[in-house]
């Protein structure tokens, strides 16, 4: 037992544990604390840097690896020949015995123990002060800082002895391998070498050996996880004082985000070579300073022929201005997108081109010259014209499919068609020609042309059934031929013998047969140009559905024309038939007419007069139907004449007042000479059908205003009832042929009455209209222009 | 008794029966033919000119416009007054023909008397 130390001593009370600790912990000396066994609770700084191997919490100092001391004949001490170690064993403390690392005696430490007591008997501590002898301890403060240094490396430093086992191992070894320093102190190196590499590590070891250093070796380790490491190794010999080799020291590089960098490099390069776009780089003065494959192929230049000159090379005089302002934004750090323009390739063509500009940036972010990326967009504008040419086409059909079915009209219809297929077929000129039976055969009648004047052809015989034309008018089929001159079929026919002389220049030639549903070949559309292979399948298909579409239109349009010679041969019926009627209508009302002059007895008198009525208003409604079917044909006439229309107006209520009807006509005419130039005639129709109609449609009324009013230039007659009005309804539809309003049945009439009156004031330049309001009555009126207006 | 004589053309033999009993009840001579060419022969033949021609205008083998225009044109027949008939509307067909007068079908019997009394005095 040794006086100074007392073992049975407490830690000063007013001093903590804590605080003893810190204190210990930045004293210079290596110093740590175990407890009875050897488990170590405590160590310094210091100790780390002397002992790495003791650490804090559980690492026991009885442990075989724990110290490297050395006996004098240069021999490992085992823990039981520490006389420390027994001290700790023995509860004793121990003062100022000495240890050394070497042989020579020259590196070791002074060791003192002191005891601290606890609570309980259990709680003894052992507190190791590790003294460096002189030279061990200035050789350590030059360690410490050289610790500090491989602490502090990115790289991983291993020191090993020349087993392999591994000695020490820094925070960047930890890094790297994913090993704490306490998993790998004592380990063989060899657990990071992969098997496959299992041969290097003996080769660095013989390296070693004979003292030589190995320099950026690459290779590959594994780490904890298992992963391959790429490392570039640096492995030196550790000598002793006697320059003998003791170990290695290990320097290892990650080199994985090296080799990274280096292959996105690669992959980006191999990117820029194989990029179809060109991608230039330029400094800010235009210079060329890299051109890659992409480039080549759409400018024509190879790199060597374009490094150092000025990127103006490849734009067009007239466009020079647009580098300085790409310059300009480049230089104030701003990107250019897709921007559409013409440069110049090598040969001097000019190619559509889109250019996106970035700047490039050195590691400082100083804009030292732009990136381009030039896109060749001679394909791109290709295909959006071909878009939009197959837009405007759609628009064509949508078009063409509109008109042709809601038109019905022959000749507008075939001509739609014509020139839709015309166009959209690409032909410099394209036909229909009707299929019509003649005796001689059939032949054709051109009936439409488009893109030529009709002249073209007048001229030439209609086609005839030739071997060119026959398959199209026999309905076999449609016939494209790039260069009909060429086709077999061409030329066989006399008198011609081909084309004749005058006619258009056919090379390209497409004919389509026009079939009707019920299979009858209406026509053919035939379409030239007079270049070669103008007319390709998609054409075909196109105007061939137009063609079927237009057949459906034309069996409608040929429909629709027989209903109209129907139409005009019923006018023509009509005008006869009315004609005819009037005769045997004339003899009754003069037999009538003798008949009420002889017979004196009342009843057979009022019988009379009545039949009498009834023939009148039969040679009405005779005329009405006439009238229409004039009016129909275009064939009303009218005879003007000029007369005082409030005079013809005065007559006229003055007419109705003195016969017997139900109903008083209430004149508003005032007493001015009102001079029109009409056909007095159909006026006089007018005024009666609108009369007749007031009375006829207010059957529980007994008045009719009767008004007329002169303005601007014109007058105006207004005829006024109490009746049963018009709903909105009836009254769009009143002035139409044989409208008939529902409300009026059981009131007789065609429903021609205000149709005429409508077709008469509009042949006038006069207006006709209506006001009304079911239930309360209605308001016809009508204007005409004042005698002046029409001269 | 000086009667005055009136040809009447009239197809429809309703109608020719109507106008040749009303004007012999009003005491004219009639003589009525229903077609243009038994008209013309009876023209020709005849050692009197009647006082006036009543005529339809649409006749199955004529026109009574065309009938008149040429009537007109003769030397000996061009002062015989032709009152025309027709069921169409417009008057205006009977202008240049020669006419002295059109009237309408259907008639009204004093319209017709009228019109003749106008001309046969």
């Amino acid at each position: 037992m040794h006086s100074t130390t007392n073992p049975k001593r407490n830690l000063k009370p007013e001093i903590s544990l804590l605080e003893y600790k810190k204190v210990l912990q930045d004293l210079p000396i290596p110093i740590f604390i175990c407890d009875q066994k050897g488990v170590v609770t405590f160590s310094n700084k210091a100790c780390k840097e002397h002992f790495p191997i003791i650490l804090e919490d559980d690492s026991n100092i009885l442990n075989e690896d724990t110290f490297n001391f050395l006996d004098k004949n240069a021999k490992k001490l085992k823990p039981e020949e520490l006389a420390f170690l027994q001290a700790l064993q023995q509860k004793k403390a121990i003062k100022n015995q000495k240890y050394y690392l070497d042989r020579s005696g020259t590196l070791g430490y002074s060791v003192s123990s002191k005891i601290h007591t606890g609570e309980n008997p259990e709680d003894l501590a052992f507190q190791f002060d590790f003294l460096p002898l002189n030279k061990t301890k200035k050789r350590s403060l030059k360690q410490i800082a050289l610790s500090a240094i491989v602490e502090s490396s990115n790289d991983a430093i291993i020191s090993k002895d020349l087993n392999g086992k591994i000695i020490s191992w820094n925070k960047g070894a930890e890094k790297i391998f994913g090993y704490t320093e306490k998993e790998m102190l004592g380990k063989n190196v060899s657990i990071l070498i992969p098997s496959s590499r299992r041969q290097e590590e003996k080769l660095i070891l013989k390296t070693i050996k004979n003292g030589k250093s190995l320099d950026h070796f690459e290779t590959i380790r594994v780490n904890k996880a298992g992963n391959m490491i790429p490392l570039s190794l640096t492995v030196s010999p550790i000598k002793d004082e006697s320059g003998q080799v003791i170990g290695a020291s290990k320097v290892a590089r990650d080199i994985s985000d090296r080799l990274r960098s280096e292959e996105k490099q690669a992959r980006l390069s191999a990117i820029v070579e194989s990029s179809d776009d060109g991608i230039i780089s330029k400094d800010l003065n235009g210079i060329i300073n890299s051109w890659n494959i992409g480039a080549k192929r759409i400018f024509g230049y190879s790199e060597s022929e374009v490094l150092g000159k000025s990127i103006t090379l490849l734009i067009p005089k007239e466009r020079l201005n647009e580098e300085t302002v790409i310059l300009k934004k480049i230089h104030s750090g701003e990107r250019i997108e897709h921007f559409e323009t013409i440069r110049l390739s090598k040969n001097g063509k000019e190619v559509p081109v889109s250019v996106s500009v970035s700047p490039l940036k050195d590691s400082h972010g100083k804009i030292i010259g732009a990136s381009k990326i030039v896109r060749n967009i001679e394909e791109q504008i290709k295909s959006k014209q071909k878009i939009e040419s197959y837009v405007e086409k759609l628009r064509i059909l949508n078009s063409v499919g509109k008109d042709i079915s809601s038109k019905l009209d022959l000749e507008t219809v075939l001509q739609k068609v014509t020139d839709a297929t015309t166009k959209l077929s690409g032909a410099k000129f394209g036909a229909f020609f009707y299929n019509t039976q003649i005796e001689s055969g059939e032949s054709m009648m051109l009936y439409t042309l488009s893109g030529a004047p009709k002249q073209a052809f007048e001229k030439l015989g209609m086609p005839r059934h030739t071997a060119v034309f026959q398959p199209t008018f026999s309905g076999q089929g449609i016939v494209r031929v790039d260069d009909i001159t060429q086709d077999t079929r061409y030329g066989r026919n006399a008198p011609y013998n081909g084309m004749p002389t005058g006619h258009l220049q056919v090379t390209s030639y497409m004919a389509i047969p026009v079939i009707s549903t019920s299979g009858n070949v209406i026509g053919g559309l035939i379409f030239g140009h007079p270049e070669k292979g103008v007319f390709k399948k998609e054409h075909e298909i196109m105007v061939r559905n137009i063609a079927a579409q237009a057949a459906i239109t034309l069996d409608n349009s040929q429909l629709f024309e027989k209903v109209k010679s129907l139409s005009e041969k019923k006018d023509e019926f009509i005008a006869l038939a009315s004609h005819e009627l009037k005769t045997p209508l004339t003899t009754i009302k003069g037999y009538l007419q003798i008949l009420e002059k002889k017979i004196e007895e009342p009843k057979s008198k009022l019988f009379l007069s009545k039949t009498l009525d009834q023939a009148n208003r039969l040679n009405i409604l005779i005329d009405d139907l006439l009238n229409m079917s004039r009016i129909e044909a275009g064939k009303l006439e009218f005879n003007y004449e000029e007369f005082d229309f409030r005079e013809m107006l005065f007559e006229l209520s003055e007419t109705y007042n003195y016969s017997e009807i139900s109903h008083r006509i209430l004149p508003d005419i005032g007493d001015k000479a009102l001079f029109i130039k009409a056909d007095k005639q159909r006026i006089e129709q007018v005024l009666n059908n609108l009369l007749n109609n007031a009375i006829k449609y207010s059957p529980n009324a007994d008045k009719v205003y009767l008004k007329l009013q002169e303005n601007h230039n014109k007058v105006t007659v207004i005829v006024k009832d109490e009746g049963l009005g018009l709903t909105p309804e009836q009254q769009k539809n009143v002035f139409n042929r044989f409208y008939r309003a529902e409300s009026t049945k059981g009131i007789n009439g065609l429903g021609l009455g205000l149709y005429l009156t409508k077709q008469i004031i509009d042949a006038h330049n006069g207006k006709l209209g209506v006001k009304s309001e079911e239930g309360k009555g209605s308001e016809f009126f009508f204007s005409l222009p004042l005698k002046n207006e029409i001269l | 008794m000086n009667m005055k004589t009136i040809f009447l053309v009239e197809d429809d033999q309703g109608l020719r029966e109507l106008i040749h009993f009303l004007l012999t009840d009003k005491n004219y001579e009639v003589e009525a033919f229903p077609n243009a060419t038994s008209f013309e022969k009876r023209l020709e033949t005849s050692n009197q000119d009647p006082d006036l021609i009543l005529m339809d205008i649409m006749l199955p083998d004529g026109n009574g416009v065309d009938l008149c225009k040429g009537l007109k044109k003769s030397n000996h027949k061009k002062e015989i007054p032709v009152l025309l008939m027709s069921a169409h509307a417009n008057p205006s067909i009977a202008d240049n023909s020669g006419a002295c007068d059109f009237i309408k079908k259907p008639f009204d019997i004093e319209e017709l008397y009228t019109r003749i009394q106008k001309y046969v005095v």
